[in-house]
């Protein structure tokens, strides 16, 4: 949930129960006033009732006929005794409206002239159960015009005043720390943000240079390993070179030149993938997919005959993708490659072009682990400890660089590398 | 010939000057750039190995001077930036070739010698070796005046056979010489084979014996007169 939904909404929640219950103080408040004024004037009416009653010989005759709003009965000694004075809530039956209404009754007791009497004066309460409605209704109407008042100035206000974080969030969504370009943050007066942004710039800045040292190491090194490299190459070059050599030496020689070169593909496996992932190959042209398929097919027939494998190739049109010539040529040369170098003799691979999708199967014998794994440097199979495991890394990662999705599938002894342009 | 190594790593400069020597050629060497412009300025050299990372300035300016005053001369850029750049305004410079390091040996002598033939017998030198004849220029091959078709791998692998004779050259030079430099390569040495097969057989066809020998698990060796 955004923070901005559930801050409006927390405190809609706020207003909504605050407003309930302030609605029922006001209505509790005013009910109470209610019928404190309504008790007095049953008192009132009583003392007019009770003087009215002194001059009468005998009130019930000359009272109970006219007096709507009272009843008066002539009780017995125990119960006036028993009776006391006390307000209640009754209902009546009123004939306009031809329905119960509440009112509130006083009962009362007196003795005129050595009879005991009792008085009931009751009086509608239809007025405070209006105002209660009146009360629901209005504060009912203020709930929802300051629940929506609360909601648009949360909403719009808080959007205003997180502008700043959102921006900065943006931004940082978009970062990436393998490019170059620095962020841009937003100013903002706001100190929390100031902080934040200060904090973030330091953070990115400090992770981007050492991941462009380290990037920058590898490359370095692998400069510094070629020179080295060279000159024992050259060395054992010249050795081979002897006839008097012993098939002892030989061997060693062997061996030797074997692990240099190991030493040197490797060196220069990693000095491409370094500059792949340090963007080194800027330039940009339009580049034909198809026609470095059918040139690498081509080239790479000799493996294939080797092998006695059978090679599929279907193009459909030619892929025109804007990118680097090298770098297509090594992707397609490293997966046709990795096709050739890990199907079965006999075999068959297939070679497919269609809809800006090049997909490459090879039949396996097995392969262990997840298939994606496969995209790791330094991943082989057991079974080629010859393999420097990088030529499918080297294929990440220049598909990393311009956005293409390769995966690997297993389908039951086929072996499936597609790259999605 | 009279050849000029600039390179400023001494174990290099050393391991390519005597194989350069043991070639037959009058190998010098120049360590810095500013040893580089001044052997340039007073010596004609028949072909300039040119290191581009040097103390004191960038091989690039020494190849510009030496195109300056030595039109003629050959230049080979050994840099071990193997950027596409550096090659680009190499060869714009008026180099020949370009090799990455590190390069084998016969690599470099099949380069040299490629260069010279173009610079000395302007292009139309045809290499002799025995009973071969190799035009370069055409990549045509013939055995005693009579064609031998060959396919494009099959002729890069016979001139650079022919280009290093009686020497052992080894399997992963071979493999980077016909399929390019390729890293993840450890899988192509093994196909070396088959192709040398092929091309023997494509000689046989026309009644000669291609003596190519096996060395040990190392590499291979043309013999020839």
């Amino acid at each position: 949930m955004r923070l901005l939904t559930r801050s409006t909404l927390l405190s809609a929640l706020v207003f909504f129960v605050a407003l309930i219950s302030s609605g029922f103080y006001i209505f509790d408040q005013v009910s109470q006033e209610v019928e404190d004024e309504i008790g007095e004037e049953l008192q009132n009416r009583k003392l007019e009732i009770l003087a009215s009653i002194a001059a009468q010989p005998n009130p019930l005759v000359t009272h109970s006929a006219i007096a709507n709003d009272f009843q008066l009965d002539t009780i017995s000694q125990a119960a006036y005794l028993a009776l006391r004075e006390h307000m209640e809530d009754i209902s009546v039956y009123e004939l306009v409206e031809q329905e119960y209404e509440p009112h509130r009754q006083l009962v009362t007791k007196f003795i005129h002239k050595g009879v005991y009497y009792r008085l009931r004066i009751h009086m509608s309460l239809l007025d405070l159960e209006d105002m209660g409605e009146v009360i629901a209704f209005s504060t009912g109407a203020v709930i929802v015009g300051l629940l929506l008042l609360s909601f648009l100035l949360n909403f719009f206000l808080q959007q205003r005043l997180w502008q700043p974080f959102y921006s900065t969030l943006a931004q940082l969504r978009a970062f990436r720390i393998d490019q170059p370009d620095p962020l841009f943050l937003p100013t903002s007066s706001v100190q929390e943000f100031k902080e934040l942004n200060k904090t973030i710039t330091n953070l990115t800045t400090v992770n981007q240079r050492s991941y462009q040292y380290q990037k920058q190491f590898v490359e370095n090194a692998s400069h510094e390993i070629q020179t080295p490299l060279a000159i024992a190459l050259h060395q054992t070059e010249q050795l081979i070179q002897n006839p008097e050599l012993t098939p002892a030496d030989a061997q060693a020689l062997e061996l030797l030149t074997q692990q240099l070169e190991r030493l040197s593909a490797l060196n220069k496996a990693l000095l491409l993938l370094s500059k792949i992932d340090n963007q080194q190959f800027g330039d940009t042209q339009l580049v034909n997919l198809g026609d470095i398929v059918r040139r690498t097919v081509d080239e790479y027939e000799f493996m294939a005959d080797q092998k006695e494998l059978h090679v599929q190739l279907t193009s459909q049109g030619d892929l025109k993708l804007a990118a680097n010539q090298y770098l297509m040529e090594i992707l397609v040369r490293n997966l046709v490659r990795n096709a050739l170098f890990h199907a079965v003799a006999g075999g068959t691979i297939t070679i497919q072009l269609v809809d800006r999708c090049l997909r490459i199967e090879n039949t396996t014998a097995s392969v262990a682990g997840q298939p994606e794994m496969l995209f790791g440097r330094f991943v082989k199979q057991s079974d080629k400890p010859q393999s420097l495991g990088l030529g499918l890394a080297i294929v990440k990662s220049i598909c990393d660089t311009y956005q293409f999705t390769p995966t690997i599938t297993l389908e039951a002894n086929l072996f499936v590398i597609s790259v999605q342009f | 010939m009279k050849l000029l190594v600039i390179e400023d790593e001494p174990g290099l400069s050393q391991t390519i000057t005597q194989f350069l020597q043991s070639q037959g050629h009058i190998c010098e060497t120049a360590t810095t750039y500013q040893q580089a412009q001044e052997k340039i300025g007073v010596y004609a050299y028949d072909c300039v190995l040119i290191d581009l990372m040097l103390p004191g300035g960038n091989g690039l300016d020494i190849l510009s001077q030496l195109k300056q005053e030595h039109q003629e001369t050959g230049a080979i850029i050994i840099s071990a930036k193997d950027s596409l750049g550096d090659k680009l305004a190499g060869l714009d410079l008026g180099a020949d070739d370009y090799l990455p390091k590190p390069f084998h040996l016969a690599e470099l002598n099949s380069r040299i010698k490629s260069i010279l033939r173009r610079t000395k017998f302007e292009g139309s030198a045809s290499l002799e070796v025995g009973r071969l004849r190799i035009n370069t220029e055409a990549r045509t091959v013939f055995v005693d005046n009579q064609p031998v078709s060959l396919n494009r791998k099959e002729y890069d692998l016979l001139l650079l056979f022919a280009t290093n004779k009686n020497r052992v050259i080894k399997k992963s030079a071979l493999a980077e010489h016909v399929w390019g430099d390729n890293a993840d390569q450890s899988d192509s040495y093994d196909f070396i084979y088959s192709q040398i097969k092929n091309l023997r057989k494509r000689f046989s066809q026309v009644g000669y014996e291609l003596d190519i020998q096996t060395v040990y698990g190392i590499g291979y060796k043309f013999l020839a007169d």
